[in-house]
């Protein structure tokens, strides 16, 4: 970097005790600040410049046009490079594998931005899909946030207009890295607000290459929050730039930025109440002008106009309780202004006093409607989502579907670590230096960062939102620590200060001083900070080159680190698996897509597909077939019933199979790969949720053994062997191990060797790991025997109607599911 | 079984001849406290005598102080509420169910005969003849662990299986109507007369500052997952030893994440020490010293968490000096 000649103090010499008069000359420097120099009379009368010691020498005659040019060339290759690397380092999955959608919720995300490049906007924006929640269907086009798509089909028909035809999967697979990029630009310019220039290349930097987030944007990961922190950062440096200009323009700016994000993720509401949040605070600690007003005021109006537009949120910015602090706050900052302007034109003290009381009464009044409207009804209190962030038991006992997922359970340090490396302890050390300034904007690092720790430290996948503040906050104190250590001046030490003033005629009262201070010399003296001699500058080469080396060491250990994050955790796509031979070759596990390209070809058009909700945008997007639920968990009594389906026996959930039209079922095993996110381990959930609907017919105890155990083997209970689920993972698998002991290598038991007989479901594929099992459902007998009369005679035994076939025959017609 | 009723204390010695009787449980009812029949191994029986026409919910629970039961004492005012809810019916309806508790000391043979092993446990009996008969006749296990150990819960659950629906009373406390707001009073008085002190103490940014980092310093080093989980503040090793630090990468103690956040608070106020503190120092000497100690402090620290972070991931292929 070009060396910036950053003195600490633009003179110096104030606080100087030379008594002699001394002529300054101050060169200018490129950056506005200056050089100081000192020229000392000689007693020849001649004049040298003596300038202030160096600690290493800096290059002389160098226009200031050449610094100034250097700098901001430097700047923007620093930041290309960043750009590049944000991007390079979230192609691991692309290079390893191939340019493919991973995961579940990216695969709806790229059907829908299919229909909408090769339907156009209208047909998207209608679409009722029929194949999804069978037999309900859904309305995709009012309950999903279309930023995304509408974002990639805009890049999609940019790069056609330049006639670049690019598959609108290449778009969508490269979407979230392209958006990363952006990302480390806006981030760049958000710090710059905050603190310095070199503060936000810095920033740039960790965010580009963070782990926080990049898991959440590499590659093919095609969701909502791969280009919602984009937008996040945008919104707030505009909300920055807003609140410091004081410009309409800005806050328009904001207001777009806003917009567009509603229209992208459900996380906006973080910024609809962070803004209103930072007004708060800024009003209540008397900063309050006419700048916040402009700013709050055009953000908040055009903003939630904006996020009314998209159809998912509609009327909800003026009807829920998440939006009220934003509706609050612009209410509060009408009166004050109101009030600031009668102040101005009224004098009078008495009327002061009536206006305050005015202000005062007028928020309680209208608080206290707010409260009413609440608890009559009109506006909606928290959603549950939003709920169960401050009330952290809430989701577990009353929403199973939020519980049940991973990203939903709170952060444990490690996660933290993994994620942030060392920028998670620089990160307090930020704050402290917001704090120390506490300029305007440095007041919403400071909330930011409260409030994302709290959040981030009770869900795993907010740790998105910390990230952004994290890097910031981090790379303010790691630039501050570098400037004070690159620094070239050295300070005048305690000797050479005492050396000089001996030297010079002094007065009498000074002469006192010195030796005063000469006779306390035999005790003990704080030099520091504690003395109150703030001299600020680090006077050795060598403390200087140690903490820079030792800097260093920490950012190339932080960009290892990073680099192996992302690719040994958040590379994988999840739809293809890959494994190390012994011989350290990668072996591919390519089961997922083998098993849906199988039923594409393979079965009817509209086969209905039952299976978990996990995977149903999977088998919606790949194989492009009818299912019974999917990850929108809108409905949870269809879920639940799917649930009771796989967690039943065979007698119950037959009728249920029938009366949803279920072609056949899918089920995820992982017992013999080792691949522990199967359904048996998801197997919990499905009952517990099917408990929620019918706690009489499904209960969680009946799958434990006596002892508490979650057991698949021989201790395993009866209602867990007899369940859809157990029958349908472990059908036929101890054929596999030819009289050994079959072994689970997920759960690490023995699976008991008596064949499972499936009555009603017929063996239809599984795929070469055995990862997915897909069973036809048998239709109705043609001479109306029961199912399980049928494969006993055909078994050569007596027909015979056990009682326990009767009496569970009772039960299946009992437990009709509510349609 | 009639033998052993002889061995009864009095009270359940007169009314012999009506042991099964539904008007014998509903005087024992309403003369003990809020309703709930106190039981042993052979009452219990009698109580639960298959030609029963009311449906009983019976607690299994272990409340005498050398068991050491601490959720039996949580659950224990919780169904009282409920019992004593359920009480406020009339009468008629009332004895179509009985609340009643089987402590461990006075049953060991019902835990052994049920293969209890855990208390407390709460059953719903159904009736099984006359009237109120249902039509599900096994017992249901009421789901602590799921419900957890308050009333509503369980209230919503006895809701739906007594012969009649029955509200959840919960006693005015009228103190509670007089003292809160007579003490928040109090409170804003007294920081309105204190205004000279507070004042400041609100405006300081010293306090806000040191709370703001305390705060943040709490939440990243997994203070919110301790508390959610209910994390032990340490464990007992396979030894009898004790760790401080959970196996595991997604697993923690609650003091391991208080260690944690130590490190976190001293590296951070190295990097400001080094930053603010050092180059404030006039004396060369000392600031070179003042520079490697602060240095040191982060280098060590900061490589003894990568080795911590390295026994929770084994994985983890990085490390500074250890």
């Amino acid at each position: 970097m070009a060396p910036k000649g950053k003195s600490p103090g633009t003179t110096p010499s104030k606080n100087h005790p030379l008594s002699t008069p001394s002529a300054k000359k101050v060169i200018e420097d490129p950056l506005g600040k200056s050089i100081p120099v000192e020229e000392d009379e000689l007693p020849n009368g001649t004049i040298t410049p003596k300038v202030l010691k160096l600690a290493y020498p800096l290059p002389e005659h160098i226009s200031p046009t050449t610094i100034n040019n250097t700098e901001s060339l430097l700047r923007f290759v620093i930041l290309a490079l960043t750009c590049g690397a944000a991007i390079g380092s979230r192609l691991f999955a692309v290079i390893r594998f191939e340019s493919v959608i991973h995961e579940f919720d990216p695969w709806f995300n790229f059907r829908a931005s299919k229909v909408l490049v090769n339907k156009g906007f209208y047909e998207f924006w209608n679409w009722f899909d029929p194949t999804a929640w069978y037999p309900l269907g859904r309305t995709v086009g009012t309950t999903l946030y279309p930023g995304l798509m509408v974002t990639a089909g805009l890049i999609w028909h940019f790069l056609r207009l330049i006639n670049m035809p690019v598959d609108i999967r290449n778009v969508c697979v490269m979407l979230a890295p392209g958006f990363a990029g952006l990302t480390a630009w806006t981030t760049y310019l958000f710090t710059k607000e905050m603190s310095t220039p070199a503060a936000g290349l810095l920033a740039a930097a960790f965010i580009g290459i963070a782990p926080g987030y990049i898991s959440r944007s590499v590659a093919g990961s095609y969701d909502n929050e791969a280009i919602a922190i984009f937008l996040l950062m945008a919104a707030f440096y505009t909300w920055i730039k807003a609140m410091k200009t004081g410009s309409a323009l800005w806050g328009m700016l904001t207001a777009l930025f806003y917009g567009w994000m509603v229209a992208a993720w459900g996380g906006y509401v973080f910024i609809t109440n962070m803004i209103p949040l930072h007004a708060f605070v800024l009003i209540l600690m008397g900063r309050f002008n006419n700048r916040l007003y402009t700013a709050y005021s055009s953000w908040y109006v055009i903003g939630t106009i904006s996020s009314m537009q998209v159809p998912f949120v509609e009327f909800l910015p003026i009807r829920t309780s998440e939006h009220m602090a934003a509706l609050g706050v612009f209410g509060l900052l009408q009166l004050i202004a109101f009030v600031e302007i009668v102040r101005r034109l009224v004098p009078g003290k008495q009327f002061q006093l009536l206006l305050r009381a005015f202000v005062v009464l007028v928020f309680v009044v209208s608080f206290a409607a707010l409260v009413v409207l609440t608890f009559s009804g009109w506006i909606a209190p928290f959603a549950g989502r939003f709920y169960s962030l401050w009330d952290t038991g809430y989701a577990k006992v009353h929403m199973p579907i939020i519980a049940s997922v991973s990203e939903h359970q709170p952060t444990a340090w490690p996660s933290f670590f993994f994620d942030l490396e060392m920028l998670i302890f620089f990160f307090p050390a930020g704050v402290f230096w917001c704090f120390k300034e506490l300029r305007d904007e440095q007041i919403f690092i400071i909330i930011y960062a409260t409030l994302s720790a709290y959040f981030a430290g009770v869900m795993v996948r907010l740790m998105l939102v910390i990230t952004p503040v994290v890097c910031v906050a981090a790379a303010i104190a790691f630039s501050k620590l570098l400037e004070a250590y690159i620094d070239p001046v050295i300070p005048e030490s305690e000797e050479e200060i005492e050396e000089a003033t001996a030297h010079q005629p002094m007065s009498k009262a000074k002469a006192k001083k010195i030796a005063a201070a000469q006779q306390n010399k035999g005790e003990f003296n704080f030099t520091g900070i504690l003395g109150g001699k703030g001299n600020k500058g680090i006077f050795g080469l060598d403390t200087r080159f140690a903490v820079v080396s030792v800097l260093s060491l920490f950012l190339f250990l932080f960009v290892y680190h990073c680099t192996w994050v992302t690719s040994s955790a958040y590379s994988s796509p999840s739809v293809v698996l890959a494994s190390r031979n012994p011989d350290g070759s990668q072996n591919i596990i390519d089961d997922f897509r083998e098993a849906y390209y199988w039923i594409r070809q393979n079965t009817e058009k509209d086969a209905v597909i039952m299976s978990w909700w996990d995977y149903g945008y999977q088998i919606a997007g790949m194989a492009d077939r009818p299912t019974l639920v999917d990850n929108n968990t809108w409905n949870n009594t269809h879920i639940a019933t799917v649930g009771k389906a796989m967690s039943s026996n065979e007698d119950v959930a037959y009728p249920i199979l029938r009366k949803h039209d279920v072609d056949y079922v899918l089920v995820i095993f992982g017992g013999l790969l080792g691949y522990s996110g199967d359904d048996i381990n998801k197997f919990l959930w499905m009952v517990r949720i099917a408990q929620g609907e019918w706690p009489d017919e499904v209960q969680e105890v009946n799958y434990f053994t006596q002892r508490g155990e979650y057991a698949v083997d021989e201790r395993a209970t009866p209602t867990m062997k007899n369940s859809l689920m157990y029958k349908m993972s472990y059908y036929r698998f101890h054929e596999l191990f030819g009289g050994h002991p079959a072994q689970d290598r997920v759960r690490g038991q023995t699976i008991p060797s008596t064949g499972i007989q499936l009555d009603t479901l017929d063996e239809a594929f599984t795929s070469e790991n055995w990862i997915v099992r897909i069973y036809k459902v048998k239709s109705e007998d043609a001479i109306g025997r029961e199912l399980k009369a049928v494969s006993s005679f055909e078994g050569g035994k007596k027909l015979k109607k056990s009682a326990s076939s009767s009496a569970a025959a009772v039960g299946g017609k009992k437990s009709r599911p509510n349609m | 079984m009639r033998i052993s009723t002889f061995l009864l204390p009095l009270f359940s010695l007169l009314p012999i001849a009506f042991a099964a009787d539904q008007g014998h449980w509903a005087d024992l009812a309403s003369n003990s406290k809020d309703g709930i029949i106190k039981l042993d191994s052979a009452s219990y029986e009698e109580l639960l005598a298959s030609d029963r026409e009311y449906s009983v919910s019976v607690v299994l629970t272990a409340l005498p102080a050398q068991f050491k039961c601490q959720p039996c004492h949580d659950f224990d005012p919780a169904f009282h509420q409920v019992a004593a809810s359920w009480r406020r019916k009339p009468r008629h309806v009332r004895d179509g169910h009985f609340f009643a508790q089987l402590d461990f000391a006075d049953g060991q043979a019902v835990y052994q005969q049920l293969g209890l092993s855990s208390a407390p446990t709460v059953q719903f009996h159904p009736a099984l003849a006359g009237p109120n008969k249902s039509n599900k006749l096994s017992v249901i296990t009421y789901e602590l662990n799921r419900n957890g150990l308050t009333a509503p819960p369980l209230h919503a659950f006895l809701n739906n299986l007594t012969p009649e629906g029955f509200a959840f009373y919960k006693p005015i406390n009228p103190i509670n109507y007089i003292a809160i707001p007579a003490s928040i009073l109090a409170i804003g008085l007294s920081l309105y007369s204190m205004r000279k002190i507070i004042v400041p103490l609100v405006q300081s940014r010293l306090i806000w500052g040191t709370f703001s980092i305390i705060l943040i310093l709490t939440f990243t080093s997994g203070y919110m997952w301790n508390k959610i989980k209910n994390a032990p503040y340490v464990a007992a090793g396979p030894n009898g030893q004790i760790s401080w630090i959970a196996g595991g990468y997604s697993n923690q103690l609650g003091l391991e994440s208080q260690v944690v956040g130590g490190i976190y608070g001293i590296l951070a106020f190295s990097i400001v020490a080094l930053t603010l503190l050092i180059p404030a120092q006039s004396s060369p000497a000392k600031q070179r010293v003042g520079v490697y100690l602060w240095l040191a402090m982060l280098v060590v620290v900061f490589s003894l968490l990568i080795k911590l972070f390295r026994m929770k991931n084994g994985g983890y292929p990085f490390a500074l000096l250890f």
